[in-house]
This record gives structure tokens, sequence and C-alpha cells, in this order.
């Protein structure tokens, strides 16, 4: 045999061994545990996503591999571009209520509904937290994420003029009267360095005052001009002339704001319960220094609202993994995987039988009440309506705050702006 | 007789050398080829990531995308909407107030600054801390200037030490100042790369020219202005134009400090822009501004480099 046929031989027997062996690697990796991609945008999700995924493992044969993204808009892009092909993520983390519903009508998401129910019966989660996740009675998200809207109060303020948390919507006047009457601003807020935050007083006005009319207002029943409206916007102006607000422009970002609260330049602070983590980098210590109270009513029917922000779970409906991911979600609701969730993550679980010390001391009496049923939850303002009203309502709604005069062409304008949004969404 | 052959004249081949192979035809092809596929990487590189990109974003200008529906075919409905969107006039004047800011500050301070450094001692210690700024990174000038300009900030605490209290505002509140504050704390970080580039050019100008107009009397002004000025004009139209583009590009100083607000107040064309990709999910839309946006930077280049070569050459 010449040199030529011993490499041609070579090459033959390379041509037939490769293929073998790529075969028998395939083979083996059938016996191999299944392992699930879990894409987000949050890097400090990460450690909790591997400790879940570990138990996971151990629990049912379904690993997890964690994909981080640095920047949220690429993120974004990435798996809305990925979705509709089988190239999809089969877990993602994404944003809930409206923020999710083209997904949801464009058939990209897997119903979990079934999941849901079942934890539910279970005791673990209040039945009415799966309205946040999904439309129609159906849920597509799971939640990762649970955070509840509170007043955060400075106890050094409050001790030194023998102040109380308030229980009734004319105590928290009070309250804030004597507070300014002392020259002590009583509630932080900002729209320059915050734009977004523009929305929380309206949101928080309307479910104290008519939790319904705010329903109806967010799915488009109801007109942002209406007279009802209208009169709670007045009520919430009467508040912004009375100078219980901080000035436009008092302070940078929402670490500026926890800055000015540890120094005392307010008193109050209306925002998520996640502003925790800022107030402790400030220097701030839950219990000594700050406490949270629910805003009390201003009618009976708002005293029992509690307006919640989440952040969902979802599973791509066209990704060839989509079976196994329904079967992870189940383990992930569990309070088995809520409790490794919770206690590598250091977020507060939604999962009501998850234990206690696997939450921040302050939040476990109001995890408790809702456990109880105490409260109706209601989706923040914005997830609670489609983002394309959500995106312009807060930029007028921010000029409102700048000029308190301008309530009823602010009511106006969304209404405009509403009425647009429904009409495309009703015509498509 | 000489036998050498004349200069122009080849030189015959050696008797004891086998005469040249004519070259097949694909060795034929393969020469005239060659030099192409040398350029072929940067050509990849440009036509993937540049030209497909343009014909991208131009193509999906006319349609209504929004990354998870099939794209439809809306024809100028984008351009019209954007023209006719009273917040994209806005977006437009604000961008404009962002070019002439920056041609007026980074371009005319850079160009002063130059000048004025060029002459005068402990000049290397105040160049030094006039760039410095251009090292960090836009997030973080944006956080520092966020806190100068909060209503108890540095600007302000400062105007009432020195008791100018009439003057202390809500910098970011109103339009415009909260753009003209923003181009200020944009210029603070521009003004060294510029006044570096100036300084560069001074340097280039061949000091007898300078020494033979001195000697003939002329004084530092006449200098500048008839100089040193029009000598300095292939690197004013560079810095001139990265000035252009840059503002037309402004998007992460806002997008940090004011998010464009409060009421999309200080909202950019990049900001519209990225709005309507990123929040709204309207592609169409983002990419008919893009498309505007690209088409005034070209434009404005193209004029501006003719205009200013022509002058050059005379």
């Amino acid at each position: 045999m010449n040199k030529n046929n011993s490499v041609l031989l070579l090459q033959l027997l390379a041509m037939l061994l490769i293929p073998a062996l790529l075969l028998g690697g395939s083979i083996s990796a059938q016996d191999e545990p299944i392992v699930l991609d879990w894409a987000n945008d949050a890097a400090w999700h990460e450690a909790g996503q591997d400790a879940l995924g570990e138990a996971s493992l151990d629990a049912t044969g379904i690993g997890i591999n964690t994909v981080i993204f640095s920047s949220t808009d690429s993120y974004q892009a990435a798996v809305r571009g990925a979705l509709s092909t089988d190239d999809a993520f089969p877990l993602f983390d994404w944003w809930f209520g409206y923020r999710m519903k083209d997904l949801v009508d464009a058939g990209l998401l897997a119903d979990v509904t079934d999941i849901w129910q079942r934890h539910i019966d279970l005791g673990e989660y209040p039945a009415s937290m799966m309205g946040s996740f999904g439309f129609d009675g159906r849920a597509y998200g799971l939640p990762k994420m649970i955070n509840y809207w509170v007043v955060f109060y400075n106890k050094h303020i409050f001790a030194e003029y023998g102040l109380e948390v308030p229980t009734t919507w004319d105590e928290l006047m009070a309250l804030a009267e004597t507070l300014k009457s002392n020259g002590v601003t009583p509630f932080g807020l900002d729209v320059v360095g915050c734009r977004w935050c523009s929305f929380i007083w309206f949101e928080e006005m309307m479910v104290r005052a008519d939790p319904t009319l705010y329903q109806s207002l967010m799915t488009g029943e109801t007109a942002y001009n209406d007279p009802q409206v209208v009169a709670i916007m007045e009520q919430w102006r009467e508040l912004l002339d009375a100078g219980y607000f901080s000035q436009p422009g008092d302070f940078a970002e929402l670490d500026g704001a926890a800055e000015e609260f540890v120094n005392g330049s307010f008193g109050m602070f209306l925002i998520g319960d996640w502003f925790t983590a800022a107030l402790e980098r400030a220097g701030f210590t839950v219990g000594d220094d700050y406490g949270v109270f629910v805003m009390p009513g201003i009618t009976e029917a708002g005293h029992r609202s509690l307006v919640i922000e989440g952040r969902p779970l979802l599973i791509a409906e066209n990704s060839p993994q989509r079976d196994v991911a329904l079967e992870f979600a189940d383990y992930f609701m569990s309070v088995e995987g809520q409790t490794i969730w919770a206690e590598t993550s250091d977020i507060n679980s939604p999962n009501l039988l998850a234990p206690e010390e696997t939450r921040p001391g302050h939040l476990v009496d109001l995890a408790n009440a809702v456990a109880n049923g105490d409260y109706e939850l209601y989706t923040r303002y914005w997830e609670a309506t489609p983002p394309q009203i959500v995106e312009q309502v807060v930029d007028l709604l921010g000029q409102f705050v700048l000029d308190p005069a301008s309530l009823q062409t602010t009511m106006d304008g969304a209404e405009q702006i509403a009425r647009d949004y429904w009409a495309s969404a009703g015509g498509e | 007789m000489s036998t050498e052959p004349l200069p122009n004249e080849a030189p015959t081949a050696p008797l004891n050398r086998a005469p040249l192979e004519a070259p097949t035809r694909a060795q034929a092809l393969y020469r005239k080829a060659e030099p192409y596929l040398y350029l072929l990487p940067a050509l990849l590189l440009v036509g993937g990531l540049l030209l497909y990109s343009v014909a991208h974003t131009l193509a999906i200008s006319f349609t209504d995308w929004d990354l998870i529906t099939p794209p439809r075919f809306v024809g100028l409905q984008n351009y019209i909407d954007a023209i006719r969107d009273p917040t994209f006039t806005r977006s437009f004047t604000n961008t404009m107030v962002w070019t002439g800011g920056s041609l007026l500050l980074p371009v005319g301070g850079g160009l002063l600054l130059a000048v004025v450094l060029e002459r005068i001692p402990g000049q290397r210690i105040l160049k030094t801390l006039i760039y410095l700024p251009a090292i960090l990174s836009t997030t973080v000038v944006a956080a520092i200037w966020s806190y100068v300009y909060t209503n108890n900030g540095v600007l302000n605490e400062a105007l009432r030490s020195v008791g100018f209290d009439a003057l202390t505002r809500p910098w970011m509140v109103w339009a415009p100042t909260n753009t003209l504050a923003m181009i200020v704390a944009s210029s603070w970080r521009a003004l060294g790369p510029s006044m570096v580039l100036f300084l560069v050019g001074l340097q280039t100008i061949p000091a007898e020219i300078i020494e033979a107009a001195k000697i003939d009397g002329a004084g530092e002004r006449l200098l500048f202005w008839r100089m040193k000025l029009p000598l300095l004009r292939p690197i004013t139209a560079i810095v001139v134009i990265m000035s252009v583009i840059q503002s037309f590009m402004t998007f992460d100083l806002v997008w940090v400090m004011t998010q464009g607000g409060p009421g999309r107040s200080s909202e950019t064309l990049a900001v519209t822009m990225y709005r309507q990709a990123f929040i709204m999910w309207r592609m169409g839309y983002a990419g008919a501004v893009a498309v505007i946006l690209s088409a005034i930077v070209l434009v404005f280049s193209i004029s501006y480099l003719r205009a200013t070569l022509k002058r050059s050459a005379q």
C-alpha cells in the first residue's frame, strides 16, 4: 500500500468513526440530567437560581443553567426576538401584568393556571395574587418576586413629635399637618430624578379611595377625566397645595431619596418594599431607624387595598423544553422550592407557607396579613394598564406634580392617550 | 560596439534558463482577484455590521414591527406619525439646542483653552485637570451632576454662599434650563478631548510663519484670527464634526439624569428613538426616527466638510 492509499484509508476510517463517536455521545447524554436555560437581566438573582437548580436537580432531576444578560434592553430584545422560534429560552424572567400582555396575545407563553391553582388550593398563595400574572382568569407567569407598596417612616422623626403609626386617613392627615407645622416635609416625592415616580401617588390615591374604579380605569372601562377620577385627583392636589410633598428636584434618583430620608428631610416615603435595600445602604437599620405601614384607606373599601409589584417567571410556549419547564415550575412554586429561593436570593417569598425566617423582619406581619386575607391585592399602575398608556401618562402626571393647577388638562390628555390606545387595540 | 542593452531595454533571458511558461487562466484570475481578497475581511465587517444595519433600519422604518409579530408594510406612516408628533418636534428642538451648545462650549471652549494654555506656565497640570473628566463614563458624569443640580445641591449651595441667592433655582425641573444644565454637564467631560485636539493643531503650525507675522507687527488678536484660526481649519473641521455627531447622538446622559423628563421636556431625538424601540416596541417608528436623524447628520457633515475643504483648498 503506497502512502497516498494509507492517507485515504485513514480519512475513510475517520469519516466512519466521528459520527459513531458523536452518536455514542448523544446516547450517553440521554442518561444525563435535563438542564433548562433560565434567562434574566438581574445578575443578583444568579446565586439563587443556581442554588434552586441544584435543589431541583436532586428533587426532580431537572437542573438549571442561568443565563445572565448585562443589559435590560439587549435582554428584552433577545428574548422577544427568539420567542416565536424554537430557540426561545424555556424559562425567563419578565415584567408582569400588561407588560407581558402582548406575549400572551401572541400565544408565546405557556399557560400555568393549573400549577397556580394546585398551590392556591394548598394554601400557599393568596388567590388574588394569580390575577396579576395573567388575564381573563388564566395565568401565564409564576411569582419570582413580589413586593408590597408601603409607607416607610422615619422613627426618629415620629418619636421627636410623639407620632404614632396612623390607622385611619384622618390620622394620617393630622400627622402630616403636625410634621408640616414643625417644618418637616411630611412626604418625599420627586418626579425629576425619578420620572416614573409620578404615578405612585396617583395609583395610591385611587386604590385608597375607590379600588374598583382604579381597576376599571386600568382596563379602559372608566375614563381618566371621569368626574369620580378627577375628584380623587383633586384630593391629591389639595395635599400638593398644602405643601405636604418635597419640592421637585430635591433629590437625585432613589438613592438620593434614601439619603434625604435618612437625613430627615421628610418623614415618610411611599414606595415598594425593595426600598429597604437603599435605606440600608444609606445607613438606616430597620426597627431602630425606620418602619413601614400600609397607607390607611380614604374609604372603607380602600382600607383593604394593597398594591403589589411582581417579577414573573415565564415559560416559552415554543421552546422544545416547554413540558420539562412546566414540571420545574411546579417545584419552583412549592414550599421547598420557595424556601431555597428565598434563603439564597434574599428575596421575600410570596409563598405564604415559606418559613418566617426567610422574610425580612418588618415584612413578616404584612405577609401574615396577606395570608390571612386582610388585603385585596392590586397590580401596580406601571403594569396594571398597557405600557403604551403608562409611558405617556407618567409624563403628564409629572407635569401635574410640577403644576397642580393643570389637573384637568392632565386628565383630559391622559384620557386622549388611553382612548387612542383602546380604540386601536380594539380594532386589531 | 557595446553589447550592453540600452537602459530602457529589457535584458534577455540567460540561455541556460527555461523560457517562462504563460500563466494559466486560473492563475491569471487569482492574480486579478488577490488584492480584493485582502480587502474582504474589512468589507465583510463594514458590510455586515454597518451597511446591513443601515439597510435593515431603513427597511423596518416602513413597517409596524414589534419584534414578536411579523412586520407589516405601512408605507410612510411612521415618518408621517413622527413629523406630526409634538414630542418629536420638541426632541428635534432640544437636539438642535444640544448641537448649538456643543459647538459653543466644548468646541469654542476647547479652542479658547488651547490658545490660552499654550502660553501660560503650569499648563501641564491644568491640561491634565481639564482632561481628567474625559476618562469618566457618561453614567458617572450624569450621576455626579445629578447631585450638583438638586435643589440643595452643590451649585445652589455655592451660589447661596456667595450671595447670589436670586440665581438659585431647581435646575432640572423646567425646560429649557434642564437641557442647558445637561449641556454644561456634558461639556465638562467633552472639553478636555477637544482642547487636546486643538493643542495638537496649534503645535503643527510652523513656528516660522508665526515668527514672520510677529516681525511684520501682527498683534496677538490678529495672529489668532488671521493666522492660527485659518491654519487650524482641518482640526476644527474634525472637532466640529465629532461634536455635532456626538450631540445628535445624545442619549446616555439625558437618560440617566432625567429620562427625557419631566413631562418629556428634555427629550432628545436619540431618547425618542430609544423609547419607541425598547419601551413602546415600535421598531418601525424608532427606525423612522433613526433614518431622519442619520439623514440630518449626513447632510450636515457633507455640506460642512465640502465648505471647509473648499476653503482650505482656496
